[in-house]
This record gives structure tokens, sequence and C-alpha cells, in this order.
């Protein structure tokens, strides 16, 4: 398979910008080679499903709603009952794929749909306050956590997989319209882009 | 040390007010421009304060009311190549170089000579005048922030109430964040020396504010004013980000709207400025005790040479404690109360200020800023004298739990309840308003939000803007409008490729077309429901089906084409103008009907298609692609799963455009090796570029209608509607035998044109290939009509154009349109 063509060519310069350079405050990472799974159960428990998949990849359940749980090198979340979403390497989303009977459900794959953003460093969150409405501490988005937040009017997954980073899909469309306004707004902590 | 006007200064006492002290040692000399003027002020200043110093009490001009405005006039900070930002002037900080103007200031502020040269070249005939609007810039995009914030208590107010609040809640471990509109933390702290838990209030706030520092979870927020509340956990604010220029951060936003939801809200602003009512208590020159104190004891700076003090409390006597202290001798006390305590008439023998017990201020006078006031004795005076006292500055302070007198009539002139916000007070309204009553509630969903432009990029952006493609705007996508040539113009740029895609090959992006995945058991039943193929066949699979979306209730919603890629797999698409109407009727019936086994996704972001059209589409699809077409060819409305170079695609024949034409269908990723693919094999064989407005060509020629014209909302000023622009842009070349949106249809027999006409043209562009204009139309009893001549006109300028009726399909010739 070709490697795709990332939807901020031209855009993504590397390197270290805005006010502290030399201490960048936020770093921001593109996520170039990600599979996007989409599945739709027609069983919401997905009681079958998460016992195979906890026989093939280890998966001990299926995750709660607006939850994460690590799938190989992945990440599988739930954005409503009966859909899971996976996020991450190719192999664990061929066998997620392959797993599924017809009887159970469907896949779609939507990897290029969209453009997979890693925002790290101690002023993350800071910098994402200034679009995510929605409460960002630790007791109301723990790690783990996911959730469909709008920033200007673009729909935005956010995803916080680690205590030190978020992830952001961003439809491959608006990619450039929402990265300029996050390295205009990341300016004023530095901002390296890795 | 007191400055007053002319920046001259008392030969001093000292004070013990404790914090201004330290910043009275630190202070060095400004220089600041208001209104064209310059002026000097010192470091820790406000502007109001700076410019007070220089006598300049008149600090802007009420707009509503057309009166002189004071310390609470609102200013407009101007920096070079940045937007202004708009504070009352005791807000802004002063800083070297600052340049302000009034926000409102009916007179001339200076003359100009070189932005006067620059109007008159402007006005030169052939000059360009400008729309008067400035360019919108990276910097104006920065200007404004905004920012969410969520805490478990918010504290309006940095003052010793406020602080004290704060350091409780946050030695708890609770998260705080202190707003304040000051620049410097401490609010009466500053100007107030009276003693808290037997310390100085500059020790005490020194130790709060260190205690503060260390807490974690503690924000405090400075220059951000509270301005309304949402609820009873909302509260807005907007906070003056810039800094002076030492600190200057072009990446910084001048102004940061914040929106803070907390668990508990504490209003401890104090700063209630209860004011009294009477004629012209707006007038430059009266103040509020707290800000005259701030003034004198924080900025050594005299709210003017002869001062009044106006009161009905105690605490008021402090201001005329540090104005002696200050030397600033007042000439009077007017106090409201009818029984004063002792110690109020000692102070004023011992300082010798004549007092006025039991007496109101009815009036204050003066043209711009305060000459003197008017006062009488409370009650019933049978002489009901009147005493007037010249002044130029009134300090004032109304306790709400004390006698407030109302307003008398005296005179002309206007009485504020709240001279801030410029509300008048009348007979309905209360004399005093507290600071959190005066907090204006606003609806959720009032306060303005930021948004991203929701134009989309089609994935071919890129490349076919290295391709020389003009991009412009297409119902909502970005692509290329038209790949010009040397010299050439849009129109005939379009109608070149156009043409090339009827006698040679063309190459058109149509990533902006809607795409609807379809799968699941139940998905052919849904489609069934909506689309029904003829005679109730099935599509086999690899099949392509054209035909009209039919809603649930009988209309017609879409022109769209059904590809059955497998087993209960389909995908549905359609031009971009009906992607949003069809994907929400789909979305409707699909919720509102049992189909528990299928999933419906809108996936027009994930896939890149583009279109081949023109007779030498086989042979360039034979060269570029290692399967051949030819040899294994494509049926008609059919399509397949290829790979070529690792590239997964699928290739479809159909006739978007009336011609042989090719679909392909790509990952969005993958689009561009795909279409720069088929580019360099097409190089020899004459491949042309076409953009949409080529495209939309095609489609009048083809007699395909748009969503505008379905729903029949088509309108020509709006340029964007995909089907509309190419009428725009096709007057060129003159204006006869012109067709355009919007001209209405009468009979053709000579007649001159009356009545509603029998229709109206909803599409229209100049066809290279029928070298004129062609149109699409609504028109009564049309097909008895065809071949028959008509007249257009067009009511702008009541032109009339003679038109022949042609079949709803003009190309190919000859051939029907199977409309729903």
């Amino acid at each position: 398979m070709v490697e795709r063509n990332s939807a901020l060519r031209g855009e993504r310069i590397h390197g270290r910008f805005g006010s502290d350079s030399e201490n960048p405050g936020v770093t921001i990472q593109e996520i170039k080679d990600f599979s996007c799974l989409e599945v739709t159960l027609w069983d919401r428990t997905g009681d079958q499903l998460g016992s195979r998949l906890d026989e093939l990849l280890g998966l001990g359940a299926l995750p709660q709603a607006s939850r994460v749980v690590r799938l190989g090198g992945g990440l599988l979340l739930r954005p409503a009952d009966a859909a899971l979403l996976y996020l991450g390497d190719a192999g664990p989303a061929d066998i997620l794929a392959a797993t599924i009977t017809a009887g159970e459900g469907v896949t779609l794959d939507r990897s290029h749909g969209y453009c997979y953003l890693r925002l790290g460093g101690p002023c993350a969150a800071d910098l994402l306050r200034r679009g995510v409405r929605f409460d960002l501490r630790d007791a109301a988005f723990p790690v783990l956590s996911a959730t469909v937040t709008d920033i200007g009017g673009l729909e935005i997954l956010l995803l916080r997989p680690d205590a030190r980073y978020y992830d952001l899909l961003v439809p491959r469309s608006r990619a450039v319209t929402f990265w300029r306004w996050l390295t205009r707004r990341a300016g004023q902590f530095g901002y390296e882009v890795v | 040390m007191a400055r007053i006007w002319p920046f001259t200064y008392f030969t001093q006492k000292t004070v013990d007010a404790g914090a201004p002290r330290k910043l009275a040692a630190n202070r060095k000399t400004l220089h600041f421009r208001f209104n064209g003027r310059r002026y000097l002020g010192e470091t820790g200043d406000t502007l109001a304060a700076a410019l007070l110093a220089n006598g300049r009490s008149v600090m802007g001009w009420s707009a509503h009311y057309h009166r002189a405005r004071g310390i609470d006039a609102p200013v407009r900070l101007i920096r070079p190549g940045r937007l202004p930002i708009t504070a009352p002037a005791q807000d802004i900080e002063l800083y070297d170089g600052l340049i302000a103007q009034s926000a409102f200031w009916p007179f001339p502020v200076s003359l100009n000579w070189r932005w006067l040269a620059e109007r008159a070249v402007r006005r030169l005939p052939g000059k360009h005048q400008g729309t008067g609007r400035p360019k919108k810039s990276v910097s104006s995009e920065l200007a404004i922030e905004h920012l969410y914030l969520y805490t478990d208590l918010l504290v309006v107010g940095s003052g010793p109430a406020g602080l004290t609040r704060a350091l409780a809640a946050a030695r708890e471990g609770r998260q705080v964040i202190i707003v304040e509109q000051d620049f410097i933390i401490g609010g009466s702290l500053l100007y107030d020396a009276a003693p808290i838990d037997g310390m100085s209030a500059v020790t005490w706030r020194q130790a709060a504010v260190e205690q503060l520092s260390a807490l974690p979870h503690v924000q405090i927020l400075m220059r951000t004013k509270a301005l309304s509340r949402d609820g009873e956990a909302h509260i807005f604010c907007r906070e003056r980000v810039q800094p002076p220029p030492g600190r200057f951060n072009s990446l910084l936003p001048e102004q940061r709207d914040i929106d803070i939801t907390a668990r508990e809200i504490a209003f401890e602003a104090g700063k209630e400025k209860n004011s009294f009512i009477f004629r012209n208590n707006d007038l430059p020159g009266i103040v509020h005790v707290r800000e005259a104190q701030s003034l004198l004891i924080r900025h050594d700076v005299a709210p003017g040479r002869n001062v009044v003090l106006y009161c009905n409390h105690d605490a008021a006597y402090k201001f005329a404690a540090a104005a002696r202290d200050h030397d600033l001798s007042l000439v009077a006390i007017v106090d409201v109360r009818r029984e004063l305590p002792d110690h109020c008439h000692q102070f004023a023998r011992q300082a010798g200020i004549p007092l006025y017990p039991n007496h109101e201020i009815i009036a204050a006078q003066g043209l711009f800023t305060l000459r003197r006031v008017i006062l009488r004795k409370r009650g019933d005076d049978p002489l009901d004298r009147k005493i007037l006292l010249t002044c130029d500055a009134l300090v004032q302070s109304a306790d709400m739990t004390g006698e407030v007198p109302m307003p008398a009539a005296a005179g002309f002139g206007k009485c504020f309840a709240e001279t801030e916000r410029e509300r008048l007070y009348t007979r309905g309204l209360p004399p005093l308003v507290t600071y959190d009553r005066a907090l204006p509630h606003r609806a959720p969903g009032d306060l303005a939000r930021e948004k991203l432009s929701p134009l989309r990029r089609s994935p071919l952006y890129g490349v076919s803007e290295k391709a020389g493609g003009q991009i412009r705007t297409r119902a909502g996508w970005r692509m290329a409008d038209h790949y010009p040539l040397d010299r050439e113009t849009p129109v005939t740029a379009a109608r070149r490729e156009a043409l090339a895609a009827r006698e040679k090959a063309a190459l058109s992006d149509l990533s902006d077309y809607g795409k609807f995945h379809i799968e699941g058991p139940d998905a052919a039943s849904f489609l069934a429901a909506l689309i029904p193929l003829p005679g109730g066949k099935e599509l086999p699979v690899g099949g392509l089906h054209r035909c009209f979306a039919i809603s649930p209730e009988g209309w017609t919603i879409a022109e769209v084409y059904c590809w059955r890629k497998g087993e209960g797999e389909y995908l549905l698409t359609c031009h971009s103008s009906f992607s949003g109407a069809l994907f929400d009727v789909m979305k409707k019936f699909f919720e509102t009907n049992n189909y528990p086994k299928m999933m419906m996704r809108d996936v027009s972001e994930d896939q890149a298609a583009f279109l081949l059209a023109g007779p030498g589409a086989d042979a360039l699809l034979a060269r570029a692609l290692p399967i051949s077409v030819m040899d294994n060819p494509l049926s008609h409305m059919a399509f397949r799963p290829l790979t070529q170079e690792g590239v997964p695609f699928i290739l479809a024949r159909f006739d978007l455009t009336g011609g042989p034409a090719y679909g392909i269908l790509t990952g969005a990723g993958h689009g561009d090796i795909l279409f720069n693919l088929l580019r360099e094999a097409g190089q020899r064989q004459g491949l042309t570029l076409a953009g949409v407005a080529a495209r939309e060509i095609l489609r009048i020629e083809a007699g395909a209608l748009s969503a505008a014209e379905m729903a029949g909302t088509e309108r020509e000023d709006i340029p964007e509607l995909v089907g509309l622009r190419a009428v725009s842009t096709a007057a060129e070349g003159g204006s006869a035998g012109r067709l355009k949106v919007g001209m209405l249809l009468y009979e053709g027999d000579g007649r001159e044109p009356s009545g509603k006409g029998i229709g109206k043209i909803t599409s229209a562009t100049s066809s290279p290939l029928f070298e004129g204009y062609i149109a699409l139309a609504r028109l009564a009893d049309g097909h008895a009509r065809i071949g028959s001549l008509i007249r257009a006109m067009d009511r702008e300028t009541a032109t009339l154009v003679d038109v022949k009726v042609g079949p709803p399909r003009a190309y190919p010739p000859g051939k029907e349109r199977g409309h729903g």
C-alpha cells in the first residue's frame, strides 16, 4: 500500500516556533500512517465480539461510552452504544475487520477521512482551552477518555490516551484551517512541530 | 506628593499609605499622546490619572447624549499594525509611547498632513479609492482569543475581601480563579491604609499575594473585567492581554474573551459606585470617593484644585483626611445627614473646612467640566436659599444605608443613575445600584464565539494549484475553478476546457460530490424505499444506476448515482449542491424507521474523485493503467475496483456530462497520486485539465439540474452556488444574446411582454459547443413548445432576447432526459 499524502502537506513545517522557541510549551505531531476503522455493531452489547477480541488481541472488555482502551498498538473507543472506533497501527485494525462477522456488524475504513494530531508539552491543555468548551481538568476528562467536541464550529474527536498528550482527529478537508488556528494560538506558548 | 495641573507638585508631608510608596520610589517619567497631543506621565499611572495630572479632565464624549465624559470615558488604544482596543481611561495602564484617543470625539484631534495628502490623491480620477474597510491580516485574526475555564471558586475582585475568600478556599485545596480588572492586585488595599489583622494594608496585601502564589490551583487574571453572567455558574469576562511595549509579544492576542464556569462565584469587587443623583452628575470633575482616594493616594494626583466633598456617611471623611495630608484644601464638605457625629464637626473645624450638614446638592454646572455646584438646605426652607460653590472637582459617595435625597428640579441638565453606562435616571430606576445587580445577565448563546472557516479543501487542492488552477469557492469547497493558459480570461478558459471534454479528453476534480456509504443486511430495503429502481429490479454488484432520490413524502430530493459495491454494500454519490439535503432526508428516514442492521456514513471527506471525459479517455486510460480498459472494457454504467502502483481505486464508466466519461474514486490521501499519473499519461494525448466552471458548462449542456433549481431557490447573487457562476462569468465579449439566471420568459409572437410570463431561466451559460448562450428554464407547457421561439427579458435593463426552446438535454443532440 502506498503511503497516504498528508492533508497538511505544505503547511506542516518541522521546527520550533513562537515566543519561547527554546523551551516550547506545546509539541505538535502529525501521526501519518494510522488506521481508522469504524465498527458498527448490530448487537449493542458486543459480548461475543469482546470475548473474541480478548482471545485474539488480549482486550479485556469493550470500552464503555466516552472511554478508551489500548488495543495492540492503537486505541479502541466507543463513540456510541453500537459503534466502536479503532485508531492506530494497521495490524489490529486488520484483525478487527476480519473478526467481525456480517451477523455482528460492519466495518468501514475511515483512514483517509481524517488528520490525526498529537498535542503534548506542558501547555497543551492551556492551548486546547482556547477552543474546547468543556472541562479539561483531570477530574472531568481523565486519562483514557474521549469525546467529540466543537472547536470554532469544527467537529473534532478529542482523546486523552496519556497524561502527557492529547490526540485529535480532525476532518481531512478542514485540517489546514484547524492547523492554522492551532499554530496561531500556540505561538504565545512557543511550539515545536515534530 | 500630589500632582496637580499643570503638572506642579505640592511641597509635601509624608502619608503612610504603604503600597503607593513603593511604586512612587520607582517612578519614571513616561511620554504619551492623547487625542493628538503630547503629555507626560509616570510609571504606575492609569491613563486617567496621567491626564488629570496634566489638567485634562474631559477624556471623551458621549455619542448617545452628546456630553463631555470624564475618567470613565471609553478610550481607544492605537498600536501600529494592530487592532485598536477600547477600555475606560481609568483602566488603561500607562506606558512609554502610548497613543490613545477618545472612542468618540466629535472635534478634530490634530491636522495630519500626510493623511490629508493621501486622501486627496485617492480622490483623483483613476485612483483606487478603496472600500474603507481594512484588509483582514494575521494580526487581526489573532486579536481576540476565546478561553474556557472551569474552577471551584471564582472571586471577582482582589481587594481585602476577595483575597481573604480566595485564601480560605485555596487552603482547603479548592481550585480558585481571581479576576481583577486593575493591573495591580489589591483593590482598595492600594489606597486604604486601614490596618487588617493587626498588619498595615501593605504588609497584609504582600503576605496574601505571597501565600496565594505559593498555593497550587490558584490563578489570578489581571486586567480582566467581569462583564456579564449566564445563570448561577457562568461568568463572562474580558481580559486586556497586550502588555506594554517593553514586554511586547506579537504572538499574544490583544483581548481574551473568557467564559468561566465555577461551582461558586464570590462577588467581592466592593466597588459599588453608589452615586448621588442630581442634575449634571456626569460632568467631568465629579468622581466617586473611591476613585478620588485611588487617584490621590495611589497615583498622587489630585482630582482638582478646588474640591467639594459630598457624602452621607463617616467613611467618606477618610478622603478629607487624605486630602488634608496631601495639602489639598477642600472648598467644603456637604453632608446630607441632619445629625452629624461630633467627630465630623471636630474634623471640619480642625481642618478649617466649611461644613454644610443637612444640605444636598441639587445641580452641577459647567460647559464641559465642573465649574460650580448648587446646594440647598434639606427640608422645608421657607426662603428656599441656594448656595453656589465654585469648584472644579466634586468627590461624592452615597452610602446605601444612609439617606439619599431624590433629585429636585434645578434648571437644565440630565440626572444619571449610572454614569459609566450612561444610564439616565428615571423615577422607575432604583437610585442605588450594587455591582452584583449591575452585572447584566445574558442568554446562553449570546456570546460571540470564534468561528473557523467552514470552507473545505478538495483532496486535489494542492495538485490543482500546482498545475496552475485558479482556486475558488464552489458550494463550500475550495477547488480549481479553471486552468488558464497565457492571457486567458476565466470565461475563455472554462469554454476551452469544456470543449476539450467534448472533443478530446479532460480531467476534472469531482471530490466535492457527496458520497454516502450504506451497508448492512437492511441496506437494500432502505434504499428501495428512497431510490426505487425501474420495475423493482435489483442492481447487480458492480453496477451503477442513475436515478432520482424520492423522499417518503413523494418529493424529488436529488439526482444520484447508486453504486452497488457488494452484497448489502452501496455507495450513493450526488452533485455537491444536493449532498446536504440528501443526507438529512436519509438520516431522518433511517432514524424514524426500523433498520436495525444497517449503517450509513457520509464519506465525502474520505474519497477523492475525478472525472475523465471525452473521446480520448479510453486511449488515455489504456496508456496510464496496466490493466487495459480496451482489452477488458467496462460496460456502460458499471464500475470495477482496481489497483495501480499500490493505490486502490474504483473506475466507473458513466455519462455524467452527456458524453463518454469515466469516474475515478480513491482514498483522499491517494487522490493526487492518481491525478498526477493520469496527467502525465495524458500529456502526449492533449489531456486538458478542467475546473469546476467547465464542469458546470457541461452540466447545463447535459440538462442536469442543481439542487437550487430543483428546490426553486436559484439566485444570481450567490456566486458560489454551483451552476450559477458560469452565468456571471459568461458576460464577457458583449451582452448581445446573453441569457442569465432570473430572466423571465414570454410568448415569442413579437408583442411587448406582459403579465407574469410563461417561465424563468434557472441556469445559463455560454456554450462553446453550440457557440452561443444556452439555458435551463422552468417553462409552462415546455414539451409542447420544443422547437418554438420565445422571448427572454432582462428585468434590470429591459433587454429582450429571442430564444429557441430545445429538448431538456442539449447534449448529446436528440437524446431526451428521463426526468423523474
